[in-house]
């Protein structure tokens, strides 16, 4: 019995160690492939479980940070402006990873996404606009530019 | 010294067995018949699952067939343009592959035409030009290996040469195991299915949130398409291997009834002999606890020996043999396969259900009459009262 109580001890000490060892880094800053045992910094998940909604920031230290959604992209990027160089995201469409200052955001469709926020990324404004018209909820679905999300501002649905 | 006492105790729990055979003989048997049938079935479909998971794997995201009159018909690829189309489809492929019949071999084999190889290839490679690759049922029973010729009659009744350039590898058996896999410009031909047609069309979504509208989209633009997504497919797998063990879990009820039986003859107590030797025991200074440890080591003996037993005579059955005994009511639609060996998948969850529904319940029912009747008066006991 206690020998089995240290086993499982054990191997919850071991699986705490192996998710914060590990640092990614892009020194080339372009998107990197999600590595299988990363959590998003804002709501825990694993990103991997998420990867048709994932979103990467590379930090000034080259470091990359992984989001499961869009919506926590945000949120982390509203406490953390200054540390952030690039950030990626995939497209709703064709999977790619696109740069989030090229790229428009779908805000309040009615896409359930893994943290409820309902935004969807798109490359193309074509993209967007035809989107928006099939999960609209409403004139407050609308297609917005990065800059514009961040002025509106984010807040955890 | 303490130790000494305990294998004196298991000593002579094995004699206390041994005293009464029959009984314990036919407790093992029953026991050990009924982990054979449970395990059987388990294992089978954790086999056959994996098999399907495997199938599954492979299969496009979207299958789109064309229905004429209620039936399939050859989908024409201007479909394939349409469906490219819509927004988040990220390829469209259309499909060319049928059934052949080989009336030497009385089987029937699946032929289809491929530009790259779907499964794993033991040996040989990609076919090119009047070259196939074969699943390795239909190597071994027409005795080819790669290098070899085979003959097979087209659609027009000529006899076309192909030369065989790999044999697939057989852990993807239920898949690969009487595939023929040929160019599909040469299958086209074989099959004279015309250019612009193709049997259907495989389409590939990039994103899954986003595939449940594209199948929407297709059935909404083509109404004489049959759609068929990945899920539906998975939902129709389970519901039959759901149904089928459903099936056999009911047809085996009387013998997990009659083990019910068994375990709770036990549980409703001793016979009066066992209670006198247990008194008899006790007058002569054993404790509470010594009794117990008796039952207790009698009991495991007899559960770990015929659940070991079951699960071996299971293994083999099952994965040895291929479940002669199940194979008729769980397998009915595997007929059209020339021949069909079940992979090893054992899990240790299924292992343990097992253990649990049969070992469990039957320790506790030798160990709590024999609590019962530790805890009485040796006088009572030996005078049989």
């Amino acid at each position: 019995m206690r020998l089995l109580l240290l086993l499982v001890l054990l191997l919850l000490l071991t699986a705490g160690c192996a998710q914060k060892g590990e640092r990614i880094v892009s020194p080339t800053l372009e998107p990197v492939p999600i590595p299988g045992k990363v959590r998003c910094p804002e709501c825990g998940m694993f990103v991997s479980d998420y990867e048709n909604w994932a979103c990467q920031a590379i930090l000034s230290s080259r470091e990359v940070v992984f989001f499961d959604e869009p919506g926590d992209m945000f949120l982390y990027r509203q406490k953390h402006s200054g540390s952030i160089l690039r950030i990626y995201c995939r497209d709703y469409y064709t999977q790619k990873w696109v740069s989030a200052s090229e790229a428009y955001f779908v805000v309040n469709s009615v896409i359930s996404t893994p943290m409820g926020f309902g935004i969807a990324v798109f490359s193309s404004r074509e993209d967007a606009e035809n989107f928006r018209r099939e999960y609209s909820m409403g004139p407050a679905t609308e297609v917005l530019t990065f800059e514009e999300v961040l002025r509106r501002g984010v807040k955890p649905p | 010294m303490s130790l000494r006492k305990h294998l004196n105790i298991l000593d002579y729990a094995v004699h206390f067995m041994l005293r009464r055979r029959g009984k314990n003989i036919a407790t093992v048997l029953v026991f050990t018949l009924v982990v054979f049938m449970l395990a059987s079935v388990v294992m089978m479909m954790g086999s056959l699952r994996e098999e399907a998971e495997n199938t599954l794997a492979l299969a496009p995201d979207i299958t789109v067939q064309k229905i004429v009159a209620g039936r399939q018909g050859l989908v024409p690829l201007s479909y394939a343009s349409r469906i490219q189309d819509i927004r988040g489809v990220s390829r469209v492929e259309g499909r060319i592959w049928g059934y052949y019949y080989d009336a030497l071999e009385d089987a029937t084999y699946t032929i289809i035409g491929v530009e790259h190889l779907p499964f794993r290839v033991v040996e040989g490679r990609a076919p090119r030009g009047q070259e196939v690759v074969v699943g390795e049922a239909i190597a071994k029973r027409k005795r080819i290996i790669p290098g070899d010729r085979i003959i097979l009659r087209d659609h027009r009744g000529n006899y076309v040469k192909f030369t065989v350039v790999g044999v697939f590898s057989p852990r993807s058996s239920l898949q690969s195991a009487d595939i023929i896999a040929m160019p599909g410009s040469i299958a086209r031909e074989f099959f004279g299915i015309p250019d612009d047609r193709a049997n259907d069309l495989a389409v590939y979504v990039a994103n899954p949130a986003e595939l449940t509208n594209i199948a929407y989209k297709i059935s909404l633009a083509l109404p004489d398409a049959r759609v068929l997504t990945r899920q539906q497919i998975r939902e129709t797998y389970d519901a039959i291997f759901g149904w089928r063990s459903g099936v056999f879990l009911a047809a085996i009820f009387g013998a997990i009834l009659a083990f019910a039986i068994l375990v709770w003859d036990r549980a409703s107590g001793l016979t009066a002999e066992e209670k006198k030797e247990i008194g008899i025991l006790k007058a002569l200074g054993w404790s509470t606890e010594d009794v117990l440890e008796m039952r207790t080591c009698e009991g495991v003996l007899l559960a770990l020996n015929s659940y070991l037993l079951g699960i071996i005579l299971a293994y083999i059955h099952v994965f040895y043999l291929n479940a002669p005994l199940l194979r008729p009511v769980l397998l009915g639609w595997s007929t059209l396969y020339p021949s069909f060996e079940l992979m090893p998948a054992l899990s240790l969850e299924d292992l343990l259900l097992i253990f649990m529904v049969s070992v469990v319940p039957f320790m506790a029912a030798v160990i709590v009459p024999s609590w019962r009747a530790s805890t009485i008066d040796p006088d009572e006991a030996m005078r049989g009262v």
